[in-house]
């Protein structure tokens, strides 16, 4: 049976129950709408499907009333929300900052750097904070939710990572993705007042600035009034950096993302926990676009075997730290091979840390540590 | 406008934490769903959820009830996906491309979906491209008429029709190639 009546349009035949009467005798009357009408039931039968299929989180808005309150009482935003965003600063750095100064440096993994006859358990580096530590290396394998990396000195750390576990990754990006109201953490050379970027970070622009203290050369804040060459960085004080930038500088984009994204091979730092068996609980993992960070020596790297006076973990002795015999100057000390360390220097020695800031320095937590490290490096 | 939701949004404007609660529970899954569909990563998902929901506390003031609240909540939450995605310089269709494409007359696959299971459906939407899956979850997973579509993609009306038959198309084909339908 057919019908001489104008066909069903496209959002009778998609809607789910179509109410009209003449659509509904029309379907009746006419097989190419009923035929088309079903095809369309049958995609929406399959969307629906899947899309009840997809439950919220059971935390509800946990992390949203965190944000909130945070906001309201003028402090750095908790995890989730504001890990990835102080967080991410750091995987500019570290996609930005530590690979300018570790691209050339350094053994590679399971090459020289560690002494013969010291088994070293893991590069974690106590950072000052309570429970938390620092590793950095590269990525070599991922073991569901672990991350194994290989450590500068030849040793290995296991990362170990979970649903809170926030992953950051790197981008390479370009001038033109600088725009108003962007986050942003700049390195460069300040000249009467502007700073010359060479390196910029693009954060998540859902989410704040982290508060990073301002230094010369280093703004960090929100972009305001870019045009060609140029912008200002409205820090959080209110300040207005003027920023110029060229066809040599450098922009680093970081994104939230999934452990499925890290890449191995790629340099990797995390910041956490330490665990027994020279194994570090995560609270953040960054990965830059152009990673080996193996130049970056880390302060007080901590070798097995060696107590501590106070045991972070019942029944696992503390690692003692060791020095870092060449610290970094200012950019040409990130591209020298970490020393090798003889073992009769590793429980006096005090190094200094990188870039002279403390790791602790802009506050305990775990973002505020790697940024603290990053910016040290930079500098 | 639903008068319940934009009751919930008024009342989060004026600081009602329940009122926003109340809306996640309401529209929490559809906006996440829609998500998943095109990010395909749960775990950013739920992160750009949370985004979302924060997003609609701040600016429950300036809604202006010419959208369903859904439809504010899906275009929070697309334009957070979207500030990812452009920054991470994935593989898209070009939209331009597509709504430029001519509606292709329904073939024997298409109508052939007719007789599908929804479960093979679901099976092959995820290989569809962003914008096809994209479409398909706002008309048919949380439910947007077209112009309510339009509106949250951005597009003319005309657009997101032949999106729709493409992506049908591009569904029937797929569900051909895989078995599901002859």
């Amino acid at each position: 049976m057919t019908t001489t009546a104008p066909h069903l349009t496209l959002e009778e035949l998609t809607s789910a129950t179509p109410t009209a009467a003449e659509s509904i005798e029309h379907l009746a009357a006419c097989p190419e709408c009923a035929a088309e009408a079903a095809s369309w039931a049958a995609v929406a039968a399959g969307m629906q499907l899947i899309a009840s299929g997809t439950r919220p989180p059971s935390a509800g808005l946990d992390d949203v009333w965190r944000a909130i309150e945070t906001d309201r009482r003028g402090m750095r935003r908790p995890p989730v929300l504001a890990a990835s965003a102080a967080a991410a600063a750091v995987v500019l750095a570290a996609g930005g900052y530590g690979l300018t100064a570790g691209l050339s440096a350094g053994p590679r993994p399971g090459g020289q750097g560690t002494p013969a006859g010291t088994q070293v358990a893991a590069d974690l580096t106590a950072t000052g904070c309570s429970g938390l530590d620092i590793t950095k290396g590269v990525l070599t394998q991922v073991r569901g939710q672990d991350l194994v990396l290989a450590a500068p000195g030849g040793g290995a750390v296991t990362v170990t990572t979970s649903a809170s576990t926030t992953i950051l990754l790197g981008i390479t990006g370009s001038r033109g993705d600088i725009a108003d109201g962007e986050h942003v953490l700049v390195a460069g050379r300040v000249r009467g007042g502007t700073v010359a970027a060479r390196i910029i970070g693009i954060t998540p622009s859902s989410l704040p600035a982290p508060s990073a203290p301002a230094k010369p050369g280093a703004p960090v804040g929100t972009v305001a009034d870019a045009a060609s060459g140029r912008f200002d960085v409205v820090t959080a004080s209110g300040t207005r950096v003027p920023v110029t930038t060229s066809p040599a500088t450098r922009v680093t984009i970081t994104e939230r993302t999934s452990l499925s994204q890290l890449r191995t091979g790629d340099g990797t730092v995390a910041v956490g926990a330490a665990g027994p068996g020279g194994t570090l609980a995560a609270s953040t993992v960054a990965q830059g676009p152009v990673t080996p960070t193996w130049g970056l020596a880390l302060p007080s790297p901590k070798i097995s075997g060696v107590p501590q006076p106070k045991p972070k973990i019942s029944g696992v002795p503390r690692l003692a730290k060791r020095p870092r015999l060449n610290p970094p100057s200012r950019g040409a000390g990130f591209t020298s091979p970490p020393a090798k360390l003889p073992l009769s220097a590793l429980p006096h020695a005090k190094p200094k840390p990188p870039g002279g800031l403390k790791l602790n320095q802009l506050g305990c937590a775990p973002e505020s540590v790697l940024t603290s490290y990053l910016l040290g490096a930079a500098s | 406008v639903d008068a319940d939701d934009a009751e919930l949004v008024r009342k989060i404007a004026a600081g009602d934490h329940g009122a926003l609660e109340a809306l996640y529970r309401r529209h929490g899954q559809a906006v996440l769903a829609q998500l998943v569909l095109v990010i395909g990563d749960r775990t950013l998902s739920e992160e750009i959820l949370q985004d979302t929901m924060l997003a609609a506390w701040k600016g429950a003031a300036g809604f202006r009830g010419e959208a369903t609240v859904r439809s504010w909540l899906i275009a929070i939450a697309r334009r957070k996906a979207r500030d990812r995605r452009r920054r991470r310089r994935l593989r898209s269709v070009d939209e331009a491309c597509l709504a430029e494409s001519p509606a292709p007359e329904p073939g024997p696959e298409q109508l052939a979906l007719g007789r599908s299971e929804a479960a093979a459906v679901a099976a092959v939407v995820g290989g569809l491209s962003d914008t096809h899956r994209e479409v398909l979850g706002l008309v048919f997973g949380a439910g947007m008429t077209l112009p309510e579509a339009a509106k949250v993609l951005q597009v003319p009306l005309g657009t997101v029709k032949s999106r729709l038959y493409a992506a049908r198309a591009a569904l029937a084909q797929a569900m051909s190639q895989k078995g599901y339908v002859r």
